[in-house]
C-alpha cells in the first residue's frame, strides 16, 4: 500500500474515532448534567431535613434546658472521663457558685469535688460517699449531707449506661432542709404526745375503715396484756377485744364515726388473758387529704377500778339504806313499847298530886311530872329524829305561856344543879310577851339540850339563860336567847364541827341529858326559822346564842284549860264502883283515881271475891281486869250475867286489858262486858267511860277519835288493833305501803320461777299485813292461794295470783289516801 | 505499539483483516469489546512469528510506559515499588472504573507482602496474565528495581495465576 492510501485510511479512522469520541462526550456531558441535577435535588432535600432535624434538636435542647433550669434539683452530668458536661442553675445556686452553669462545662470533676468539699460540715464524709457511689456504679439509695450553712442536701447518683457501657455519671442534689425539719417536727410532736399519753396511762389505737388495727402505742399493749405491738397490728380489733354483749354499742359508735363525729363511751374489753376491763374510750374519725374517712383513732383509759368502786359504793349505799330503814322500823316499834311504862309514871304522878303532898314533895312531883311528860314527848320525838333525817319534821304550833315555860325550865335546871357548885341565873326581860304561838316542845328540847350541855361541862361556876325580845311587831316577835356557862369551853378546832352530825365533839357525849345532839338543836332552830351561833374559849366557858321568831296571839284567846274531870263528878252522884284487879299497883291506881273523883269504891283481887261482894252489895259499875287468878274476868262476867235476879246482874262492866288484841275484845264483849279500856289509859278516858255507862248503861260507847273508815276497810278490825290510836295506826299503814310493792314482786318472781313452796311461805308472811290495814278479806284470799301452792295446783296459781295482785294494787291508792288523812290528824 | 514497532501498514492490514465492528476507529474515551483486541492479536500472530503470549507481554511493557506518562497522578512522589503494586487493585482499578464503568479489569490481590517479596493473585476471565507479566516488567523498569517475576498457573485455563515478585538481594 502506498503512503497516501495509508494516510487516507488512517485519517478516515481518526475522523471516525473523533466523531465517536465527540458523541461519547456529549453523552457523558448529559449524564453529568443529569447527575448534577439529581445531586442538587438530593442536596436540597438533605438540607431541608438537616434544617428540620436541627430545628427539632434545638427545640428539644431548649425544652431540656428549661426543665433543667426549673428543676428543684441541682444537676451535674459528667462524661466517662469525669469531665463536666452539663450543670443547671439550681446546682450553682445550691453551692453558691458565682458562675453560670455554662462556665463549668469541661471542668474536671474530681478537682471540682476537692474544691467544693468544704461546703459540707463533714467534708471527708462527702468525698467518701461520692467515691463509694462511683465505685458501686449502680443506683444507690440517696445520702443526706449537712452543709455548713445548716442546709440538708439529699445526694443521688445514677450511672448513665449505653447498653452495658458506662458513658457518664449523673449527680442530683436536692435541698431537703424544710422537709426534714418538718418531718422532725412531726416526729417530735408525735413523740411528745405519745409520751404524754403513756405517762397519763392512756392507750392509743388506730384502726382503718375495715376495722383492722393499723397502729398501737406500747401503753395500750401493756394495758391489754400484750407484749408487743406486732401481736396486734393487722388484726381486726373487734375480734380481738370486743365481748359479745357490747357489739351493739360498738356498732352504734361506728355509725357515729362514719358521720364524722367524735364521742366517748364506756365499754368492756377483753385482755389477752381473757379478763375483762372496763375502759373509757374517746373515739374520733380521721381523714386523708382527699377528705375521705381513713380510719378511727381511740384513746383508752382504764376505769376498771372506778367501776369496781362504783359497784361497791352501790352495795354500801344499799346496805346503809337498809340499815337506816331497819333503824326506823325499830324506833317506830320501840317508841310504842316505851310509852306504856311512861304512862304509868304519869298516872302515878297524877295520883300522888292528890295525896296532899308537902311542899317539897309537891316540888318533886312537879319535876317528875314535867320530866315524864317531857319524856313522853321525847319518845314521840325520837320517832321524829328519823323524820329529821328525812327532812320531814313538822312544827306543831300552839299557844303557850312563855313565862311559865321558861320558869319551869329554870326550876328544873336549878334542881339538877343542887349537888354541884354551880349557880344558875335566869334573866327574863320584862318586855317578854305573856303568850306566844310556837312549838313549845321544840323550844323545850332546844333549851334543855343547851342547858344540859352547860351543866355537863361546867364543874363549877355559873350557868345563865337570858331571853330578850329583839324585834317586835303587833303579831310577831323575835326572841334572842343566850345560854352561857363558865365551864371548860370547847376546843377551837372542834368549834366549826360542833353542829355537824357525827362530828367528833358530839359523839359519845350526847347520851346523857335530853339525848338530843347539838346538830338536832341546830336543825330545830332552823326549822323554827332561826339561826344559832357559838362563842367559846377553851377554859373560859361557852356561850350559845340563837334567835327565834314567834307569833303573838291576838285577842284574848284563853288556852283551853284541861277540863278537870273531877268537876264532872262533883254533883255527887253517890256512885259505887267495884274494882276487880289482881295487880296491886294497878289497883291502887284505880282506887286513887276514884278517890280523887269522890267516888266510893270497893276493891277485890279476883273474880271469885268479886262475885261474893256483888251478892252482898249493889254497885253502879264494875271495873274488871281480865287476867286474874282463880277466876278471870270473862268467867266472872259470864257467871254474873247468868245469875238471875241478882241485883248486879246487869251492871255495866268495863274490862281493863293490857293488850289490844282482837280476841280479848271480842271475848270481853261476848262474855257480857260492856266496854274495854286498854292499858295504859288516861284518867280522862276512864272518867268519860264511867260517866257514860252510869248514865247510859245500855248504850254502846266509843272514845276513839272520830275517824271514818270507808269500805273496803274494816273499821272493827282497825279499831280493835289500834284502840283508836291514830298515830300508831298511821305508822303501821306507812309500814305497809313501804313494803307492799317489794312483797308483791317477790311473790310474782317466785311464782314465775315455779317455786311453789317458797311462794307459800312468802304469802304466809305477808298475810297479816293486810289485817293490819283493815283488809282481812284480802288476808283470807291469800290464805286460799297459799293452800293452793302447797297442794301444787300450778295451773290456776298464775291466774289467781294475777287477779289477786290486781286487786291489791287497786287498793293501794285508797290505802295511801287513808294514810295521808291519818298524817293530817296526827 | 504496532505502529511503532511494525509500521503503519501493518496497522492497516490487521485492521482490515480483523473486520472489526468499530472499524478500528478507537478513541481513548471509548470502551470496546475484548474480542476486537483478540482478533487483532490473532492477525498479528499470522503476520509475525510471535504468539499471543509474547505479543501480550510486549504490549504490557509498552502499555505501562504509556500509562505512566498519561497518568502521573498514579505515581505520587516517593511511592515505593511494592506499595504501588499493592495499590493497583484497591486504588488504580477503582479510579479506572470511575471513568470507565464498563471496563473489565482483572483482580490483582495481594497475597503476601514482605520487604523483599510480593505475591499477587491475578484473576480474570479474559486470561491475559501475559499482559499482566508485561505490565509488571514495565513497572520494574519504571521503578528501576532489580526484581524477578515468577508466575504460576492456578487454574488450567489461565484465569487464575500467582505472580511472585522477588527483589534481587
Amino acid at each position: 500500500m502506498d503512503q497516501i492510501t495509508l494516510l487516507e485510511k488512517r485519517l478516515a479512522r481518526e475522523k471516525k474515532a473523533r466523531e465517536t469520541a465527540e458523541k461519547l462526550l456529549e453523552k457523558k456531558a448529559l449524564e453529568l448534567y443529569l447527575a448534577n441535577q439529581e445531586l442538587q435535588r438530593l442536596n436540597t432535600n438533605l438540607q431541608q431535613e438537616v434544617s428540620n432535624k436541627t430545628g427539632e434538636l434545638e427545640l428539644q435542647s431548649t425544652r431540656l434546658s428549661i426543665i433543667l433550669k426549673n428543676l428543684q434539683e441541682g444537676i451535674l452530668l459528667e462524661d466517662s472521663q469525669r469531665k463536666i458536661t452539663l450543670v443547671n442553675q439550681t446546682f450553682c445556686n445550691i453551692f453558691n457558685l458565682p458562675v453560670s452553669p455554662e462556665a463549668l462545662i469541661g471542668l474536671d470533676c474530681p478537682t471540682a469535688m476537692e474544691e467544693s468539699k468544704n461546703f459540707f460540715e463533714q467534708p471527708d464524709l462527702f468525698v467518701g460517699i461520692v467515691n463509694q457511689m462511683l465505685q458501686e456504679q449502680s443506683y444507690s439509695p440517696p445520702a443526706f449531707l449537712k452543709t455548713k450553712t445548716g442546709r440538708i442536701l439529699e445526694l443521688s447518683y445514677n450511672p448513665i449506661k449505653n447498653k452495658d457501657e458506662l458513658i457518664g455519671h449523673l449527680w442530683r442534689y436536692q435541698d431537703k432542709t424544710e422537709q426534714i425539719l418538718a418531718d422532725t417536727k412531726i416526729r417530735q410532736s408525735e413523740e411528745k404526745y405519745r409520751s404524754i399519753m403513756e405517762n397519763m396511762d392512756l392507750g392509743l389505737m388506730e384502726v382503718n375503715t375495715s376495722g383492722i388495727i393499723t397502729k398501737v402505742y406500747d401503753r395500750f399493749c401493756q394495758m391489754m396484756g400484750y407484749k408487743e405491738s406486732e401481736e396486734l397490728l393487722g388484726k381486726i380489733a373487734k375480734d380481738v377485744f370486743l365481748p359479745l354483749e357490747f357489739q351493739e354499742l360498738m356498732a352504734q359508735q361506728d355509725e357515729i364515726r362514719k358521720e364524722g363525729k367524735a364521742s366517748s363511751y364506756e365499754i368492756q374489753m377483753l385482755t389477752k388473758q381473757g379478763e375483762r376491763k372496763w375502759v373509757l374510750i374517746g373515739g374520733a374519725p380521721f381523714f386523708n387529704t382527699d377528705g375521705n374517712l381513713e380510719g378511727t383513732i381511740g384513746i383508752h383509759y382504764d376505769i376498771t377500778y372506778q367501776k369496781e368502786l362504783q359497784k361497791e359504793l352501790e352495795i354500801a349505799r344499799h346496805d346503809a339504806e337498809a340499815a337506816r330503814d331497819a333503824e326506823k322500823e325499830f324506833l317506830a316499834n320501840m317508841s310504842h313499847e316505851i310509852r306504856n311504862p311512861i304512862n304509868s309514871i304519869i298516872g302515878m304522878t297524877n295520883l300522888l298530886y292528890d295525896t296532899n303532898p308537902q311542899k317539897d314533895q309537891l316540888e318533886y312531883l312537879n319535876h317528875i311530872q314535867y320530866s315524864s311528860e317531857l319524856l313522853l314527848a321525847l319518845i314521840s320525838d325520837i320517832l321524829d329524829i328519823s323524820k329529821i333525817s328525812e327532812g320531814k319534821m313538822e312544827m306543831n304550833t300552839s299557844v303557850f305561856d312563855a313565862k311559865d315555860l321558861f320558869c319551869t325550865i329554870g326550876k328544873t335546871i336549878e334542881f339538877r344543879l343542887q349537888e354541884k357548885p354551880v349557880s344558875f341565873q335566869l334573866d327574863l326581860s320584862p318586855d317578854l310577851p305573856e303568850q306566844l304561838i310556837g312549838d313549845r316542845t321544840f323550844l323545850n328540847q332546844i333549851l334543855f339540850n343547851l342547858l344540859g350541855n352547860a351543866i355537863k361541862f361546867t364543874p363549877s361556876g355559873t350557868i345563865s339563860l337570858a331571853i330578850q325580845p329583839q324585834k317586835q311587831t303587833d303579831d310577831e316577835v323575835w326572841l334572842a336567847f343566850s345560854v352561857r356557862d363558865s365551864g371548860i369551853g370547847i376546843p377551837l378546832d372542834k368549834q366549826s364541827h360542833i353542829f355537824e352530825r357525827f362530828g367528833q365533839a358530839g359523839k359519845a357525849k350526847e347520851v346523857s341529858g335530853t339525848g338530843l345532839g347539838l346538830p338536832i338543836t341546830k336543825e330545830l332552830i332552823q326549822l323554827m326559822g332561826g339561826t344559832i351561833s357559838l362563842e367559846s374559849q377553851p377554859g373560859a366557858g361557852a356561850g350559845f346564842f340563837f334567835e327565834l321568831p314567834f307569833k303573838i296571839p291576838t285577842g284574848t284567846k284563853k288556852q283551853q284549860q284541861k277540863v278537870d274531870k273531877a268537876e264532872l263528878f262533883s254533883n255527887s252522884l253517890g256512885l259505887q264502883i267495884l274494882i276487880v284487879e289482881d295487880n296491886e299497883s294497878n289497883r291502887i291506881y284505880l282506887e286513887k283515881l276514884l278517890e280523887k273523883w269522890k267516888i266510893q269504891y270497893t276493891s277485890c283481887s279476883n273474880g271469885a271475891e268479886a262475885l261474893q261482894i256483888l251478892e252482898t252489895k249493889s254497885f253502879d259499875l264494875a271495873l274488871m281486869d281480865i287476867r286474874m287468878p282463880v277466876l278471870d274476868g270473862y268467867e266472872t262476867t259470864v257467871r254474873l250475867r247468868a245469875s238471875s235476879s241478882h241485883p248486879n246482874q246487869e251492871i255495866p262492866i268495863i274490862a281493863l286489858t293490857a293488850s289490844a288484841l282482837l280476841d280479848e275484845k271480842e271475848k270481853a264483849l261476848a262474855a257480857g262486858m260492856n266496854y274495854h279500856l286498854t292499858k295504859p289509859f288516861t284518867p280522862d278516858r276512864l272518867a268519860e267511860a264511867i260517866l257514860h255507862f252510869v248514865q247510859n248503861p245500855s248504850v254502846s260507847f266509843s272514845q276513839d277519835d272520830n275517824f271514818t273508815w270507808p269500805s273496803p276497810f274494816s273499821e272493827p278490825t282497825i279499831k280493835d288493833l289500834y284502840a283508836g290510836d291514830l298515830a300508831y295506826t298511821k305508822v303501821m299503814f306507812e309500814l305497809f305501803l313501804k313494803n307492799i310493792s317489794g312483797e308483791l314482786q317477790e311473790v310474782s318472781a317466785s311464782i314465775q320461777e315455779n317455786k311453789l313452796l317458797e311462794t307459800a311461805d312468802l304469802l304466809h308472811k305477808i298475810k297479816p299485813n293486810f289485817t293490819m290495814v283493815g283488809l282481812p278479806q284480802i288476808g283470807i284470799k291469800i290464805t286460799e292461794l297459799e293452800d293452793k301452792c302447797k297442794s301444787d295446783q300450778t295451773d290456776i296459781i298464775d291466774q289467781e295470783w294475777s287477779d289477786l295482785q290486781k286487786e291489791i294494787t287497786s287498793l293501794i291508792p285508797q290505802i295511801e289516801h287513808i294514810t295521808n288523812q291519818l298524817k293530817e290528824r296526827t | 505499539m504496532v505502529e511503532e514497532t511494525m509500521g503503519a501498514e501493518m496497522v492497516e492490514t490487521i485492521i482490515d483483516e480483523a473486520q472489526l465492528e468499530s472499524g478500528g476507529a478507537y478513541t481513548a474515551v471509548g470502551t470496546y469489546p475484548t474480542s476486537e483486541i483478540e482478533a487483532l492479536v490473532q492477525r498479528l500472530e499470522v503476520h509475525t512469528q510471535l504468539n499471543r503470549d509474547q505479543l501480550l507481554e510486549a504490549f504490557g511493557k509498552f502499555l505501562f510506559k504509556g500509562l505512566a506518562k498519561n497518568y502521573p497522578h498514579f505515581f505520587p512522589e516517593g511511592i515505593q515499588f511494592f506499595d504501588f503494586l499493592s495499590g493497583i487493585h484497591d486504588y488504580i482499578h477503582v479510579e479506572v472504573r470511575k471513568l470507565y464503568p464498563d471496563a473489565e479489569l482483572p483482580d490483582l490481590i495481594v497475597q503476601e507482602k514482605t520487604d523483599s517479596k510480593l505475591v499477587l493473585l491475578y484473576e480474570s476471565s479474559r486470561r491475559m496474565a501475559q499482559l499482566a507479566t508485561g505490565l509488571l516488567q514495565g513497572c520494574i523498569d519504571h521503578f528501576q528495581v532489580g526484581a524477578n517475576i515468577h508466575h504460576q498457573l492456578i487454574s488450567g485455563d489461565g484465569s487464575k495465576v500467582i505472580f511472585t515478585i522477588v527483589l534481587k538481594e
